[in-house]
């Protein structure tokens, strides 16, 4: 073949337009294929159209090519737990990882076009950890505010306890360098909303980090509730079940810290006094000083779900929540167990979320609506209600079975195999989605897929995925049902003075 | 009811107009002309190249592999694999109104079309088989999946038997007329689905062009059809999961390298008449949806064989019309919703996945 027969490679957005039809199908033929009705319902009946416009689950591009644009440099600060995975999604690790067969989060993908300029850690062998996977490019940082300062660093990766993100984030803006933050946003309302303040006068880019928005599973789930298969949502359900000490804020501490290598001072800020204590330093989730609890540190995760699902949440108008210490009292503060009720008067949806740290059984997300269920775990199955009038004629003449999904995308398996042989095409929807497919069935890692998103936002100056304003909404949410379980009544949102309050009108006695 | 009796039953999609223009014998020109993507990774450790690519193409996607070779080169033997492909799709696809091949079966009865030598190809090797089958497998069964509501039509009922035996009527390679590089069909009513061979053999020729790229390590799969060319490094062959009829996951797994394998099974395409599952894969001896196991496979050296094979053991049943050399499994139904899978041949040495694993 000679060199100019060879075709030029599409754009994205060709892409997709292109193959907006065909694995989508193919995607829903699984689904068909549980019931006899179903294939032809699909492409004759009401999912027709439906079928026929659904995104191609994942992001789709060419790869190996750098991105357009100069090379950012990042600081990260936090080489802890968070920070080490993020700088493996970054593309960046030491080399015994390397060689023990660790992937990195780029591998296969684009770079992202960023050097590793600083890194920030109060723990010494973090520190040196962030070093030597940078490549050796980092200039190691014991102070926060020096790596902020420094005029070789463009941008900020946070994954420093939730007691910091404030902060450090208002002063990063402040400086002008743009921010990725983990979750949750804040420690508290007020600092949200200081901070939304801040990085808006600054006009940096701050993306928040909730990988999750990049899962392709959810952006198909989001277009089928968009699309109204699913009918009016009234209800939604979100669970977490965590089990284990490293799930339940228990992970094991180095032997070798101590006050010679971590910075006490430097990690309790916010003007707490407690004394040098190595729990609180590696198990900061458990404490109410450093941490947001459950739902700052796993609710929200549910919630980034379920407000891309729903095409945006808001403000829930009230929460009311409840918790204890039942599964590890091992003198934490932060409740194992946890259950809130949030409502959302305007859009007429109420969601349910409870969480244990005691029990590891997995729990679907599921929607509620008029019309069908949606579940919402590791894949997307919608299944008929058996009362829906949309859906009438074909439960009537026994087309639909309410017990069998209408719809569903399954991916999960295939990290085991190199391809599938069957009757047709299932294996292209079978094929891993362990994070994130491309229609390759490649599986990508969300958190590089945020990171670049993130990067993109920067350089086009748009905005990323989960921006500053979509923060705070996050934060709000987490902190009214903290507050709700904490202060013992239910809560509301007071729109005006942009504040949480107990909510009186029902008997609140705060 | 007569033998024109069907058509008051069907919507025809497309009605004849009398048009020859002779679109056959068409190569993918410069590009391919339609969307696909192809992804290279460069894998740390001198490990090489692992380019990955899909194309929806036949109604399925197709998905392409290919290892340790330099990335330029791989990226140049992908696209004119994937060309070979879409070349075999343009000419054989019947869901295309403006195929050859469609316009071949309107103008049944009535008119040659001058098709070209590739579809030539696919037609001549699709009648060999059938006769090597023993009838087991025939590419003019299109007249069957029509009167039993596959192929563009709908029905709210079976075919009696007297449409069957007119569907019937016209089914039998003796209908196919060529000459010089014209197809046609004798009777009206007759038509060519080359949806059990054409697949295969786009496999085979897009193999063709990978090897002779240089291309050592590589995967070709449309629609659950594949083949192995060699097998990635350290590795006893590529591994491959055979797809579970009746739930979501696989029920086995095997190496395969250097060997093609094909499925046939009615689980992903199939018609309800009043509680009567009906599947698209027709046994054109008896004019009724072949029934005798849930899935059927074949492993050989050809991705054409296979695919025309697997659908003949489907048909029948029975491995006893393969060829020495290939190897087969059988994925029958068994106690309690639970599947049996049975091999025989030169079967690779396969691995049973428990019920719920890797779904």
């Amino acid at each position: 073949m000679s060199k100019g027969d060879e075709a030029p490679l599409l754009t994205r957005r060709d892409l997709l337009a292109g193959l907006a039809t065909t694995p989508a199908l193919v995607a829903f033929v699984v689904a068909a294929r549980t019931h006899a009705a179903y294939r032809k319902d699909s492409r004759h009946g009401i999912f027709g159209d439906l079928l026929e416009r659904l995104p191609l689950p994942g992001g789709a591009g060419e790869s190996g090519a750098a991105p357009a644009g100069p090379v950012l440099n990042v600081g990260l600060i936090g080489v802890g737990y968070r920070g080490k995975q993020l700088l493996v999604a970054a593309g960046f690790a030491q080399p015994g990882q390397l060689a023990a067969g660790e992937s990195l989060g780029t591998d296969g993908e684009a770079p992202l076009g960023i050097r590793i300029a600083g890194v920030c850690d109060i723990y010494q062998p973090n520190l040196d950890w962030g070093v030597v996977a940078s490549g050796g490019t980092a200039v190691p940082y014991r102070k926060a505010r020096d790596l902020i300062a420094s005029p070789g660093i463009d941008a900020v990766i946070l994954a420093v306890p939730d007691h910091w993100h404030v902060p450090l984030a208002v002063e990063a803006a402040r400086a002008g360098k743009h921010v990725y933050v983990e979750k949750c946003f804040s420690h508290d309302v007020d600092g949200a909303l200081a901070a939304a303040e801040a990085v808006k006068a600054a006009g940096v880019v701050l993306q928040l980090g909730h990988q999750g928005r990049q899962n392709s599973l959810y952006a198909l789930a989001a277009r089928l509730a968009g699309d109204g298969l699913l009918g009016g949502i009234r209800l939604a359900q979100a669970f977490t079940n965590h089990n284990g000490p490293v799930l339940a804020w228990n992970g094991a501490i180095p032997k070798e810290a101590g006050p010679r290598n971590v910075d006490w001072e430097a990690f309790e800020g916010n003007g707490a006094t407690h004394p040098f204590d190595l729990d609180r330093f590696f198990h900061w989730r458990k404490y109410w000083a450093y941490g947001t609890g459950l739902s700052g540190d796993a609710f929200t995760h549910e919630w980034d779900a379920l407000d891309l699902v729903l095409g945006g949440l808001g403000i829930p108008g009230t929460a009311i929540a409840s918790g204890g210490i039942y599964g590890w009292r091992d003198g934490r503060e932060t409740p194992d167990t946890y259950q809130v009720v949030y409502e959302y008067p305007e859009r007429g949806l109420a969601l349910t979320y409870n969480a244990t740290q005691a029990n590891g059984w997995r729990r679907d997300k599921i929607l509620f609506g008029a019309d069908a269920t949606m579940t919402l775990e590791g894949g997307v199955r919608v299944y008929a209600d058996r009362d829906s009038t949309r859906y009438a004629e074909f439960l009537k003449t026994g087309r639909i079975d309410p017990d069998r999904p209408i719809a569903a995308y399954l991916p999960g398996d295939g990290r085991w195999l190199d391809a599938g042989t069957s009757a047709t095409q299932h294996w292209a929807v079978s094929r891993g989605l362990l994070y994130s497919t491309t229609p390759t069935g490649r599986r990508v890692n969300t958190a590089t897929l945020h990171l670049r998103d993130w990067l993109d936002a920067i350089r086009s100056r748009r905005q990323p995925a989960c921006p500053i304003d979509l923060a705070v909404v996050e934060a709000v949410t987490a902190h009214m049902g903290t507050l709700s379980m904490r202060w013992g009544c239910r809560v509301r949102w007071d729109a005006a003075a942009r504040k949480v309050v107990p909510d009186r009108d029902t008997g609140g006695t705060a | 009811m007569g033998c024109g009796g069907a058509e008051g039953r069907a919507r025809s999609r497309h009605r004849g107009d009398g048009v020859i223009p002779g679109p056959g014998g068409q190569r993918a020109g410069p590009g391919l002309g339609r969307p696909y993507e192809i992804r290279v990774a460069v894998r740390p450790g001198g490990r090489g190249t692992d380019l990955r690519a899909v194309m929806p193409a036949m109604g399925t996607g197709v998905h392409l592999r290919i290892l340790d070779v330099p990335e330029s080169l791989a990226r140049r033997a992908a696209v004119a694999a994937l060309a070979e492909i879409a070349a075999i799709e343009r000419l054989a696809n019947v869901h295309d109104p403006d195929s050859p091949l469609s316009l071949v079966n309107r103008l049944a009865g009535r008119q040659m079309v001058r098709v070209g030598g590739p579809l030539l190809d696919v037609v001549r090797r699709g009648m060999d088989l059938g006769v090597a089958f023993q009838g087991a497998f025939d590419i003019t069964a299109l007249p069957l999946l029509r009167a039993w509501g596959f192929g563009g039509y709908r029905f709210d009922r079976p075919p009696t038997g007297e449409e069957c035996d007119c569907a019937r009527e016209v089914v039998g390679r003796h209908h196919v007329e060529i000459s010089g590089d014209a197809l046609g069909l004798r009777r009206a009513g007759a038509g060519i689905d080359l949806g059990s061979i054409a697949k295969g053999v786009a496999i085979d020729r897009a193999v063709d062009v990978l090897r002779r790229f240089g291309v050592r390590r590589a995967l070709v799969e449309a629609g659950g059809d594949l083949y192995a060319l060699g097998c990635p490094r350290d590795a006893p062959g590529w591994r491959i999961g055979l797809r579970h009829p009746l739930r979501p996951g696989w029920c086995a797994s095997f190496p395969l390298a250097d060997a093609a394998v094909a499925t046939s099974g009615a689980y992903e395409s199939f018609v309800d008449y009043d509680g009567r599952r009906c599947g698209h894969v027709m046994d054109p001896r008896t004019g009724q949806p072949a029934e005798t196991c849930l899935s059927a496979t074949v492993m050989t050296n050809s991705a054409g064989l296979a695919d025309a094979a697997a659908t003949a053991l489907f048909v029948t049943g029975t491995p006893d019309h393969l060829p020495p050399g290939t190897g087969w499994m059988t994925v029958v139904g068994g106690k309690g919703g639970r599947v049996e899978v049975q091999s025989g041949g030169v079967v690779p040495r396969w691995t049973p996945v428990p019920e719920g694993e890797g779904v």
